[in-house]
């Protein structure tokens, strides 16, 4: 409801006076408006610039080939020098200008990538998309500190992302060190300063999002000869994500602002899932039969690393602990932990997964229908039918269990819901 | 007191951006001038896969990729290839080595694109893209790969070549400078 009808009813029943009701208006009226004319002025400002950059490539590029070499390279620098300058000039003079701050660094940024581009063309420079984003990383990473541009923050992330995926996957990922992870702690610090600095600033909910998907997608290049060691990382990893969620900055924030939970509870129930099926219990007993011993492997370093790390959040920061089913899936990565490294050697992973999988539903529909929530109850559901679903592609189970199972999921979805709403209604 | 510093970072930061593609072209630029030209022939490309942007792939001959060695290689690992001309004057490796040679010896710095048979090595020049406008790249294309299976004279690309550096300057096709073709297409 709007802040106008909601004053007007108010005042209706008069728990507010005429002035007061006013007065409300004027604040309302006033900080919207100055707040979101800048937003919106920032939003175009940052735009324009993008657009500007990529124009200025695109009309370079058009008969190029009939300019001399020379003229050529001073062509490539042009932009780049506008870029500096503006930037440069802003610094200087419009300090308190969000809007000239962002756009100006974005249009360094793509200006600097472009003057390398350029010169790649002159010369004929045959290097790999990665070492060209390489360069052009390592030049722009000072501008969007100096100008405190979280536009070209996310920019940034979106080409590091680009250049894990890159170097890290395919044939060239060969037991080298991976930049992408210098270049992720390289623009942490400006995240925590913007989280602690600006904490009203709508930058931060991208940010919430775009780094751990950019985390998720390249921490698979760390898989080596035994990738399959990668599925306790990642678990741990979604482990981390959510106990991120659950500490006191984040926990009372709006599911849209903390990805953290819902990309970690996520994580932790499709990993689950995965691993829950006779195929990979088959590929898990093989591991000690191979002739390296995996405890030496980057992949095992890696998920001891995670484990301790969304052990100490989980540690540090567990508010209440009672048996619930976010809590029960929240720590549900050292049970998998533990699973997983038990499995190479002994029977029954399959067996523990799959139990493991319908505790945690089970006991989210109860939270869920405890604590009044559609959101944690539905949860429950899905994981417990999507259970239901991948037991349907196992071979060993007759179609009239298939078929029973298949019909209770259905109607329990149905009868869980339908009994929350209307507990619900009685209640209003 | 930091509010300060900014633009002295802000200065120090686009003079790095400008000191690293000026680094770039003096360094290009020297071994125009200075550099050793060799002239790598060429193979035709894959017609299912000639492009990729606004270049032309280069793909170069067996004789000038292929090399077999007494050591291990990893898939793309840095390789040191040392050139000598044959008696058509093209470029032909002498040998390859995991350390530079001396500096007044012609060596390109490439990579080991893929093993065959573990001692049989496949060399990725860093000069195998010939950059050129979007609208005369197909044509070029067209005439490159026509005459690299037909063609009555070989085709190559001249390359200089100065420690370890090497810059692709033109495309010779049938005897033809691929420069002068475009030039020669813009005027008619």
């Amino acid at each position: 409801m709007s802040i106008r009808k909601e004053t007007k009813e108010l005042l209706e029943a008069e728990i507010i006076t005429e002035e007061t009701a006013e007065k409300i208006k004027e604040y309302y009226k006033n900080k919207t408006s100055s707040a979101s004319s800048d937003t919106l002025f920032s939003v175009f400002a940052v735009l324009g610039a993008l657009s500007a950059g990529l124009g200025i490539i695109l009309l370079i590029a058009r008969n190029w080939d009939d300019i001399p070499r020379k003229i050529q390279t001073i062509l490539a620098f042009i932009p780049l020098l506008i870029g500096q300058f503006t930037a440069g000039y802003i610094l200087l003079k419009k300090q308190n200008s969000i809007a000239a701050k962002e756009s100006s660094a974005v249009f360094l940024f793509l200006s600097a990538g472009a003057n390398l581009s350029l010169i790649s063309l002159i010369y004929n420079i045959s290097e790999s998309t990665a070492d060209f984003l390489f360069t052009w990383l390592l030049l722009v990473l000072p501008v969007i500190y100096i100008m405190k541009s979280s536009a070209s923050a996310i920019l940034y992330i979106f080409l590091i992302t680009y250049y894990a995926v890159a170097t890290g996957y395919g044939h060239r990922s060969e037991n080298t060190f991976n930049f992408y992870w210098i270049f992720i702690a390289s623009i942490l610090p400006f995240y925590y300063r913007l989280i602690k600095k600006e904490p009203e600033s709508n930058y931060i909910v991208f940010f919430n999002w775009i780094i751990p998907v950019s985390l998720i997608i390249s921490l698979g290049i760390w898989a080596d000869n035994f990738d399959l060691i990668m599925f306790p990382a990642y678990m741990s990893f979604f482990g981390l994500l959510s106990a991120t969620g659950n500490t006191p900055y984040f926990s009372d924030k709006k599911n849209l602002h903390n990805s953290y939970k819902i990309i970690g509870a996520a994580g932790l129930a499709v990993i689950l899932l995965i691993t829950s099926f006779g195929f990979f219990e088959n590929e898990l007993r093989k591991i000690p039969g191979d002739s390296a011993n995996f405890l030496y492997s980057p992949e095992f370093a890696v998920s001891i690393l995670i484990t301790a790390a969304a052990l100490t959040v989980n540690i540090l920061f567990s508010a209440n602990k009672k048996l619930s089913g976010i809590n029960i899936l929240n720590i549900s990565y050292l049970i998998f932990f533990i699973m997983f490294f038990a499995g190479m050697y002994f029977p029954g992973f399959r067996i523990s997964v799959n139990i493991l999988i319908l505790i945690i539903g089970i006991l989210l529909i109860k939270q869920g229908s405890e604590q009044n929530s559609i959101g944690i109850l539905n949860f429950g559901l899905i994981i417990i039918s999507a259970l239901i679903i991948c037991r349907f592609f196992d071979t060993d189970l007759s179609f009239i269990i298939k078929g029973i199972l298949f019909i209770s999921a259905g109607a329990g979805f149905f009868s869980a819901n339908y009994m929350m709403l209307k507990k619900r209604k009685q209640n209003d | 007191m930091i509010k300060k510093l900014y633009f002295p970072a802000f200065i120090a930061a686009a003079i790095l951006q400008l000191y690293i593609p000026v680094k770039m072209i003096t360094g290009k630029e020297k071994v125009l001038k200075y550099g050793n030209e060799y002239k790598f022939k060429t193979a035709p490309v894959d017609p299912n896969d000639p492009f990729r942007g606004k270049f032309i792939q280069l793909r170069f001959d067996r004789d000038i990729t292929n090399f077999r060695t007494d050591k291990h290689w990893r898939n793309g690992e840095k390789i040191y290839v040392l050139l000598e001309k044959n008696t058509g004057g093209f470029a032909k490796i002498k040998s390859v080595s995991k350390k530079q040679y001396p500096d007044n010896t012609d060596f390109v710095k490439a990579e080991v694109a893929y093993t065959v048979f573990d001692k049989q090595i496949v060399i990725k020049y860093p000069f195998d893209k010939f950059f050129t406008e979007e609208t005369k790249a197909p044509e070029i294309e067209k005439i490159y790969n026509s005459n690299n299976f037909n063609g009555e004279k070989p085709s190559y690309a001249l390359v200089a070549v100065k420690n370890g550096d090497a810059v692709l300057k033109d495309l010779i096709i049938n005897g033809i400078s691929v420069k002068k073709i475009i030039t020669q297409k813009n005027n008619n």
